[in-house]
């Protein structure tokens, strides 16, 4: 069984139709790339899924579990985690804060217990400690996650959602902006996110990053899904090669 | 100013009133720590003060209950009121705030007015009743010293919440609500619960109002009232609860000084506000720790990103 | 008793034309500056005053006794002054907050108490009025109306087309539109953000003054009147919609039915709960008013 299933999800904002009629599975500990030109609705299927937007039609299953309706915390804690295409984090709040809050699990009793959350506090205090040291960036715990260098924000975006233990994970071009090696840094900490059990759902422009990182690709162009493949035939798949066409520059190698 | 160093009635007075402006303004800030500006919270003090007074006087309740039971009454309306609109943004909430606040302020002076008095208010409201043989007569010492207790253990509980593992999510919220709601928290439920604390406070502090001042009147709680302690607030420095209770010193200072100069009272007031934001919009507390030495370590910004190239484990 | 309905539709678009006035100046400030102006009361106050000394003082001593010239180049110059107090306020003032919600609200609360007590030393606190020169009465649908009620709605029905004109059809108007909904957009197509603010609080300004130049005839004014008209133009601006035009229309027109009808049938502290419950039903079941838009 899919860990995620998409059913003929549509949304629509107004007149414009930007999702249409799209059927998707993700499957467990696979790493799935979602691209498309732009426009084509990839963003818009990222938040109907997380619960940012709710569909205006069609249905989204977790693990056999209707989420459709679900408030995107709601949503949250029912593991599925996302990255932002912007990049927002607690600013004014330091980089092992920002984890911590991550870990939302220990904050959820009521203010009359909340005293008794020190265990737990400690504990995901530690695991922050823990993902950063795994990222590499134990050496910036304290600093203002603001002031972080860009590329490092990016990985914190993504220590941050995998704190809150996810069984899905939706990056939001993850590697935007980033340069060569900072991308392969990142992506192979992506790959080890699989190995753990992490599923990954990647949203990228990125096409190196897309074709040598996911086993399946998911193409989209104008609200639909025209093509779902193995990265190879999707490269030569030809009505993927026509929806591109209108815009070169992001089919090309960075 | 010597009347305020020296013991007797105005002294006791003036730091009655402190202790009431400083009870508001903590908690109008403890709101705003989630992005709220609450222009109803002098409306939710006159909901206790009320609330207080009319159980007081009409079914005989001791005050050791009406007390409580105003801030319960607030922190409903409160419960009822945030759950509506809080979800708001910043200026569609403020503006439902001051909405809210003049329904109270008409509701109170237009409504049941055998009970509540209309235009006049209630007058000859009751002081707290004796206690363990203690007695708080108008103005007395006893009266002041039950003041100064309530206040402090309103702003130590604040303080408390605010700096405990409680305070940093609700930091983390007002910093970015769409990166808390991407992790699981439910920032609504913190919203209001906060909410609700700030008008529970705000209703005690009503209650305590009521009875040291023996008379309300709604036009006691207007917006203009909300207005001098949001003032308060950002004057005295948004960041730390004391800044809160520098500010109320300071425009309850102001304010004592103005009376002598009667009319130039608001004018005084206006230009220290507008002075304060296009100078100093950290308020006075942030003035003073701008000098200090900042909290955060910074390390050098050259690290590479990846740094000691380690895998999850 | 024979309710005469058309008289209380006829009172309805009369308050209503003045409160929508006050009620577009305050939201074009907030629109392109995205700040609640606070003061925006005691600047239709500020009209008042100036509408009495230049009308009443100047420009009848000067230029002989109160008419209909006279009164017209009262409006113009209130119209220009207050467009040049919006440029200087927005500079003096209002520059640091633009986008600050928070600080623009309390900057602008200590502008008005101080603007306020100004005008209270400067002017007395005592009302003032002018007197109307509009004479003689209306019969409209077996509704009477006197002649200078009736110019009110006429003038002020001419100004916000104009306002609609100025925004829809020229180029700086359609400027002023762009920044309110996508500022950053306007900016990179070349539209100078300074420019347009000082624009948008010189024209926000001038509204409320010139309201208050039609409402002096008719009614008095004194330095404390602001805060209530204040009260109106946040009624209609979230009825209708921060940041909307037609919006304002839309509230303007419902807040005269509702004065105009609450407190013929019903008495007016329950027209006001009325009015605020209304407000409050709307930000919940609607936010963004009618017609409004996003806030950033």
């Amino acid at each position: 069984m899919a860990l995620l299933e998409l059913k003929g999800v549509t949304k629509q904002f107004g007149g414009i139709l930007a999702v249409d009629r799209i059927d998707m599975q993700i499957f467990e500990q696979e790493i799935l790339g979602l691209i498309g030109p732009n426009g084509a609705g990839k963003t818009t299927v990222f938040n109907c899924i997380c619960g940012r937007y709710h569909c205006t039609n069609g249905e989204i299953l977790l693990q056999g579990e209707q989420i459709s309706k679900l408030k995107s915390h709601e949503i949250a804690k029912k593991g599925i985690a996302r990255t932002f295409q912007t990049t927002i984090l607690l600013n004014n709040m330091s980089v092992l804060d920002n984890i911590i809050i991550g870990s939302h699990t220990w904050g959820e009793k009521s203010l009359a217990l909340s005293f008794t959350n020190r265990r737990k506090y400690l504990r995901a205090k530690e695991r922050a400690g823990d993902i950063l040291r795994a990222f590499g960036m134990d050496k910036v715990s304290h600093m203002a996650a603001g002031e972080l260098p860009h590329g490092q924000q990016r990985l914190t975006q993504i220590a941050i959602a995998v704190a809150s233990e996810p069984k899905l994970l939706l990056l939001d071009e993850p590697v935007v902006g980033m340069n060569a090696e900072e991308i392969r840094y990142t992506m192979e900490a992506v790959k080890k996110l699989r190995e753990q059990g992490i599923t990954i759902l990647l949203v990228e422009h990125n096409m190196r990053a897309v074709m040598e990182y996911c086993e399946r690709i998911v193409v989209l162009d104008h609200g639909r899904k025209i093509a779902e493949d193995s990265p190879d035939k999707v490269r030569s798949n030809e009505d993927v090669i026509r929806a591109y066409l209108g815009a070169p520059e992001h089919f090309t190698e960075d | 100013m010597l009347p305020l160093i020296t013991p007797g009635y105005y002294a006791i007075h003036t730091y009655t009133w402190l202790c009431i402006y400083w009870m508001l303004a903590a908690s109008l800030r403890f709101i705003m720590l989630i992005g709220a500006v609450n222009f109803a919270h002098a409306g939710f003090m006159g909901i206790g003060a009320y609330a207080s007074a009319v159980l007081m006087m009409n079914i005989h309740c001791s005050f050791w209950i009406t007390f409580f039971l105003g801030g319960i009454i607030s922190a409903l309306l409160g419960l009822g009121f945030g759950l509506i609109t809080l979800r708001l943004r910043g200026a569609y909430f403020f503006l439902v705030s001051f909405a809210l606040c003049e329904i109270i302020r008409i509701s109170l002076s237009s409504y049941w007015i055998g009970t509540l008095g209309g235009v006049t208010g209630i007058s000859n409201v009751p002081q707290p009743n004796a206690v363990l043989g203690v007695e708080f007569g108008p103005d007395s010492l006893n009266s002041f010293y039950l003041a100064v207790i309530i206040c402090s253990l309103v702003l130590i509980s604040l303080y408390v919440i605010e700096n405990g593992y409680y305070g940093k999510i609700l930091k983390s919220i007002s910093e970015s609500e769409e990166l808390c709601q991407s992790v699981g928290i439910n920032t609504i439920k913190y919203k209001v619960v906060v909410f609700v604390i700030g008008c529970f406070i705000a209703g005690i502090t009503g209650s305590l109002y009521a009875s040291l001042n023996e008379r309300i009147t709604a036009s006691d709680f207007t917006y203009s009232l909300s207005m001098f302690i949001l003032v308060c607030v950002v004057l005295g420095g948004q960041e730390h609860i004391w800044g809160s209770i520098i500010g109320v010193i300071v425009l309850v200072i102001i304010g004592e000084e103005a009376r002598s100069t009667a009319l130039f009272e608001p004018i005084i007031w206006g230009v220290s506000l507008m002075a304060v934001m296009l100078f100093a919009p950290r308020g006075i507390f942030g003035f003073v720790t701008r000098f200090a030495s900042l909290a955060m370590k910074r390390s050098s910004s050259s690290l590479k990103i990846g740094g000691d190239k380690q895998w999850l484990s | 008793m024979d309710t005469n309905w058309a008289q209380l539709i006829i009172d309805a678009i009369q308050l209503g034309v003045i409160y929508t006035l006050v009620a577009l100046g305050l939201t074009m400030i907030f629109s392109i500056m995205n700040v609640i102006n606070f003061a925006h009361g005691e600047i239709y106050a500020l009209g008042g005053f100036a509408t009495y000394y230049i009308f009443l003082r100047y420009l009848s001593t000067y230029l002989g006794g109160p008419g209909f010239i006279n009164y017209f180049l009262t409006l113009g110059i209130v119209f220009l002054l207050f467009i040049l107090l919006g440029f200087f306020l927005e500079k003096a003032i209002f520059r640091p907050f633009r986008g600050n919600l928070l600080g623009g609200l309390l900057v602008s609360v200590g502008f008005g108490a101080a603007l306020q007590t100004a005008m209270t030393l400067t002017f007395g606190p005592e009302t003032k009025g002018v007197p109307g020169m509009f004479s003689g009465r209306l019969v409209v649908l077996g509704a009477a109306i006197s002649g200078q009620r009736a110019a009110v709605v006429v003038l002020g029905a001419v100004i916000i087309s104009g306002l609609y004109i100025f925004l829809k059809k020229t180029k700086i108007g359609i400027a002023m539109t762009a920044v309110s909904q996508e500022k950053e957009a306007a900016e990179s197509l070349g539209i100078d953000y300074s420019v347009m603010s000082s624009l948008g609080l010189g024209i926000g300004c001038a509204l409320a003054g010139i309201a208050a130049v039609l409402v002096v005839p008719v009614n008095y004014v004194d330095p404390f009147v602001g805060h209530a008209y204040l009260m109106k133009a946040f009624i209609i601006i979230v009825i209708g919609g921060l940041g909307s035009f037609v919006g304002c229309l839309f509230g303007g027109f419902i807040l005269g039915i509702i004065e105009s009808f609450g407190g013929y049938f019903l008495d007016m502290p329950t027209s006001n709960i009325i009015s605020f419950s209304i407000v409050i039903s709307f930000l919940i079941l609607r936010p963004k008013g009618l017609f409004g838009r996003e806030e950033k």
